[in-house]
């Protein structure tokens, strides 16, 4: 039999002392029994009932406190029914507050808090390479091989330095199981790359100093999913051989499910099974390849381990490419650059829960106000004022128990919906409600509960059950206090509503910057796949005949207006290779290098500014041949022009025949960099190809005409990764889309509760001057001058609390700017147009109960309030 | 009337003497799953049960063979006996009571 859970334990200490001895043992027994031979949620379940079953009967058997908390919490429930629309939305704007804060709190912890998987992981560093700048560009993280060993070797600041190959693609691979062959993606990495992480296989071992050679046997390790997935987990396959690619490889081990790779280092991607990467001068060769992570020595700083890293780097000639390291925590490199996009949701969500407090007081006040004769005859009848602040707060803690249970759900739904979202952020993917937040939760609802819980409570109370009651419905003198406490209120959340429409509007005013920029090129009707002919063709030859046969095959597709080739899609992947003029300066750059064919250009829909397109007749046997885009011009010509000119990389010397405008190569809010388009009938320096074609006919029928043309020239080359250019662009703003959409519906929220707040305090404010309405118009005030009063009441609020928020909004303008896009955090427009709707909305939600005073009859006004005192 | 928990736990220990798990089982089966004591509830029943007199607990050499000293044993009392068929007819007053309203013959 299962033992009972230590929680439930925990709660028998709960139970009168005499009743536990006697029957403890039998009660977890029993409990016990019920839980047997049920699923682990069923189990759960169980022991969830059976632990409320024994908090019930601990109640129940404790006299004092709990007696009168379990009558509070009747009396309660009682009450809040009969006010059931005031309690369903108190609940539900707690939930909402809840959710929020807590869903926002678990994306900061996955990001920024929780240690990374590792062991000890805050001495991990990342050793970037400063030379080719920050951001996205794959080649400004990596490093060539050599100047890591160099480091290795003379390392005293660090334990050890390995990395990981950067340029391992999706799907490059085949791997050939029992059920066919699958894509398969590789991770290669230093032999002490998981040696330096601490991380342990759970099943075989790490790579072995004799299988790191270039010429050693092909061994793998594999990931978990991988395993699981490919192999259901098996132990045998360990030591077994498996065909990969025109090879075999011998499983040595499996990596266990808590290194998450592409969680961690490359969102949005897989891998299925890990390689070595050699130390040797071959890999040295293939230039910047490696990300280089290492751990720091016991009293080594980030500024030692600097400058042990700068004296390493290797002398010119013993290198391709340069190394300018810079070394950071990994944590920060990995997530540091969202540093600044959480703290703004954090402020935010803050923000949002001060409005619900804020509303939940108020609405607990009014409450409170409308109760004043029950209170005053519960306290003539002897209440003591202790029991009914007790009573009035258990409600409060009531509707907070119930918002909180509300927003954890939300919470734990919003997360998991967070993790599945493919925005490529490191770690968001394991975004989850742990303890902590759960802990918080609770926290904060406790505290809202009483907080806001407290005031109300005490006013609500403060009857004296004489006046009271002889003063009808009439606010009596302490009436005033209440909504000068109102106004207050109501000032602080046209403030806080004010912030937080500032900051979705400028996020949304980015965005929409953003899907407006001239990328350079036309993602709009153009498809791309990839089609992988190294797979079944060996010969160069063959393999350049067969892509000139597809493509001329697609090109007589229907509707098919342009199509080409090119090793990797802009804002998918990148590479840079260092480049030189020849006979112009000795200046190298670095410029994003693309192997593309004959309609590459016409197929993107990049425009040619002078000379040339490429074409088919550049083949193999004609003159090297390449097109440079303005801003590779500008750099190495200046103002001259470069056609004609001849340019060296990769060991070779290709003639500019042409100059394209320039792209956004990483993503659509960076800067185009240099970037040099070589020709691929030129250079077979490729595996996979992305076969690009743009046509007038709907994506899916492009896809299928696209499919069926391929298909045609060779049924057996494969072919995935299908997309629509503009989805992938559409992928590189996903973030900021979402940070949009999140700051739009938590200021929609902000403007409801404040519309409400104010509608609130104009309601109650006519409710009570019911009599001096009537009275005045009884004495000839118009309506409009009736209503003109409370409106300019409301006027003065909200007018406060926007010259507040906007104070706050222009002091707090460094949380945002750097992640705005063509708007300034201070933008007149954006504060101007804030103003507006919050006025409007103010006017708007004062005019709805002020139009209710004007239906006041004088006569009924009076003679009501006579009316009231018999 | 006699409360629910307490009537069915009366009725399990009516036929023979019975430990705690073994009550619930005999409650949870002859009311086809329907109702499930849940153990707190159950033995502060069995608790209120003596000390109203209902039911008493075996001494230490009225327990059957061979059952460890782990668990305690419950009898039902006269009191509780009486008690209980009180409670029968009643029920039986009700069902009748019923089945005329329904113009059932029976």
């Amino acid at each position: 039999m299962r033992r009972p859970p230590s929680w439930f334990r925990a709660l028998l200490s709960l139970l009168p002392e005499r009743f536990r001895r006697e029957h403890g043992e039998e009660i977890c027994e029993l409990a016990s029994r019920y839980a047997e031979g049920r699923s682990a949620p069923g189990r759960a379940l169980v022991w969830a009932r059976a632990g409320l079953d024994l908090l019930v009967v601990a109640a129940r058997g404790r006299t004092g406190l709990f007696d009168g908390l379990v009558r509070d919490v009747r009396y309660g429930v009682r009450s809040l029914r009969r006010d059931l629309g005031f309690a369903l939305f108190a609940v539900a704007i707690v939930g909402l507050g809840i959710g929020a804060s807590v869903t926002v709190f678990s994306v900061a912890r996955a990001l920024l808090l929780r240690p990374l998987p590792f062991d000890d992981p805050d001495r991990l560093v990342f050793v970037s390479n400063g030379d080719f700048g920050r951001g996205q560009a794959l080649s400004a993280i990596s490093v060539q091989s050599g100047h890591v060993e160099s480091l290795r070797a003379s390392a005293t600041q660090f334990v050890d330095v390995g990395g990981y190959h950067l340029f391992d693609r999706e799907g490059d691979h085949t791997l050939h199981l029992a059920g066919g062959p699958v894509r398969a993606t590789r991770l290669r990495v230093t032999d002490n790359f998981f040696d330096v992480l601490g991380v342990e296989p759970i099943v075989g071992r790490l790579f072995a100093p004799d299988e790191v050679l270039d010429e050693s046997p092909p061994v793998i390790l594999l990931t978990w999913p991988s395993w699981q997935r490919h192999f259901q987990g098996d132990p045998g396959v360990i030591g077994s051989s498996v065909r990969l690619d025109a090879t075999s490889a011998t499983v040595i081990g499996v990596l266990p499910a808590s290194f998450d790779y592409t969680q961690i280092f490359a969102p949005g991607s897989r891998v299925d099974y890990v390689a070595p990467f050699p130390w040797s001068e071959r890999s040295h060769r293939t230039g910047n390849t490696l990300a280089v992570i290492g751990r720091l020595a016991p009293g080594a700083t980030l500024a030692s381990a600097q400058a042990e890293a700068e004296a390493a780097v290797l002398p010119p000639g013993e290198r391709i490419n340069d190394f300018e390291p810079v070394v950071t925590p990994l944590r920060e490199h990995l997530s540091g650059g969202y540093r600044p996009t959480v703290l703004l949701l954090s402020a935010s969500v803050v923000l949002v829960m001060l409005m619900v407090c804020a509303n939940l007081s108020n609405l607990l006040l009014a409450r409170g106000a409308a109760r004043e004769r029950e209170l005053s005859i519960r306290a003539a009848i002897g209440a003591e004022r202790r029991r009914l602040v007790q009573q009035l707060l258990t409600e409060s803690l009531m509707l907070a128990g119930a918002g909180t249970l509300l927003g954890v759900l939300l919470a734990v739904n919003g997360t998991r919906l967070l993790a599945t979202l493919d925005l490529r952020i490191p770690m968001l993917g394991q975004t989850r409600v742990d303890a902590t937040a759960l802990v918080l939760a609770v926290g904060a609802a406790a505290a809202v509960a009483l907080l806001f819980g407290v005031a109300p409570a005490l006013r609500g109370t403060d009857v004296d059950p004489g006046e009271s009651l002889q003063d009808g419905a009439r606010g009596s003198s302490h009436g005033r206090g209440h909504s000068a406490l109102r106004r207050m209120l109501v000032v602080s959340q046209v403030a806080m509503a004010c912030l937080l429409l500032v900051a979705s509007t400028l996020t949304a005013r980015s965005l929409v910057h953003l899907t407006r920029t001239d990328l350079g090129y036309e993602p709009g009707g153009t498809i791309a796949m990839r089609i992988d002919p190294s797979q079944r063709f060996d010969d160069d030859e063959v393999r350049v005949r067969y892509l000139s046969d597809v493509l001329d095959a697609v090109r007589a597709a229907p509707g098919v207006r342009a199509a080409g080739l090119a090793d990797m899609l802009p804002m998918a992947f990148n590479r840079r290779w260092d480049a030189r003029a020849i006979d112009r300066s000795d200046e190298r750059v670095f410029p994003y290098m693309r192997l593309v064919s004959e309609g590459y250009v016409e197929a993107m829909g990049l425009e040619v500014v002078e000379g040339r397109s490429l074409t088919a007749d550049d083949g193999p046997d004609a003159p090297s041949v390449g097109l440079i885009n303005e801003v590779l011009a500008r750099a190495l010509w200046g103002d001259d022009s470069p056609v004609g000119s001849r340019v060296r990389t990769s060991g070779r010397e290709f003639e500019v025949v042409g100059v394209v405008r320039s792209t956004r190569q990483l993503s659509v809010d960076q800067e185009p960099g240099p970037e040099m388009f070589l020709h691929i009938r030129q250079l077979a320096d490729h595996n996979a190809i992305h076969l690009i074609v743009r046509a007038d006919r709907p994506t899916e029928d492009m896809v299928a005409l696209t499919r069926a043309a391929v298909r045609g020239v060779d049924g057996r080359v494969p072919l995935d990764q299908v997309v629509a250019l503009g989805a992938v662009v559409d992928s590189s703003l996903a973030p900021r889309r979402f940070l949009a959409w999140l700051l739009g519906s938590f200021a929609a929220f902000a403007l409801a509760l404040a519309a409400l707040g104010i509608y609130a305090v104009v309601s109650y404010s006519v409710a009570q001057r019911r009599r001096e309405i009537g009275i005045r118009i009884a004495l000839g005030a118009t309506s409009t001058l009736v209503v003109r009063h409370l409106v300019r009441d409301t006027l003065t609020m909200t007018a406060l609390g926007l010259t507040a928020g906007l104070g706050l909004a222009l002091a707090a303008s460094g949380l945002i700017r750097g992640l705005l896009y063509g708007v300034a955090a201070d933008d007149p427009l954006t504060l101007g147009a804030v103003a507006l709707v919050l006025l409007s909305v103010a006017v708007a939600a004062s005019w709805l109960p002020a139009r209710r005073a004007l239906a006041v009859s004088p006569v009924e006004a009076v003679s009501g309030e006579i009316g009231g005192r018999g | 009337m006699i409360r629910r928990n307490w009537f069915h736990v009366l009725v399990a220990l009516a036929e023979r003497d019975l430990h705690g798990a073994a009550i619930a089982d005999d409650v949870l089966e002859r009311t086809g799953g329907e109702l499930r004591l849940w153990p707190a509830t159950l033995y502060r029943a069995l608790d209120e049960l003596v000390e109203a007199g209902l039911v008493e607990e075996l001494g230490d050499d009225e327990r059957p063979e061979g059952e460890s000293r782990r668990r305690r044993y419950y009898r039902v009392t006269r009191k509780g006996r009486v008690a209980l068929a009180e409670e029968a007819g009643r029920l039986e007053a009700l069902a009748h009571e019923v089945r005329a309203r329904l113009g059932d013959p029976a």
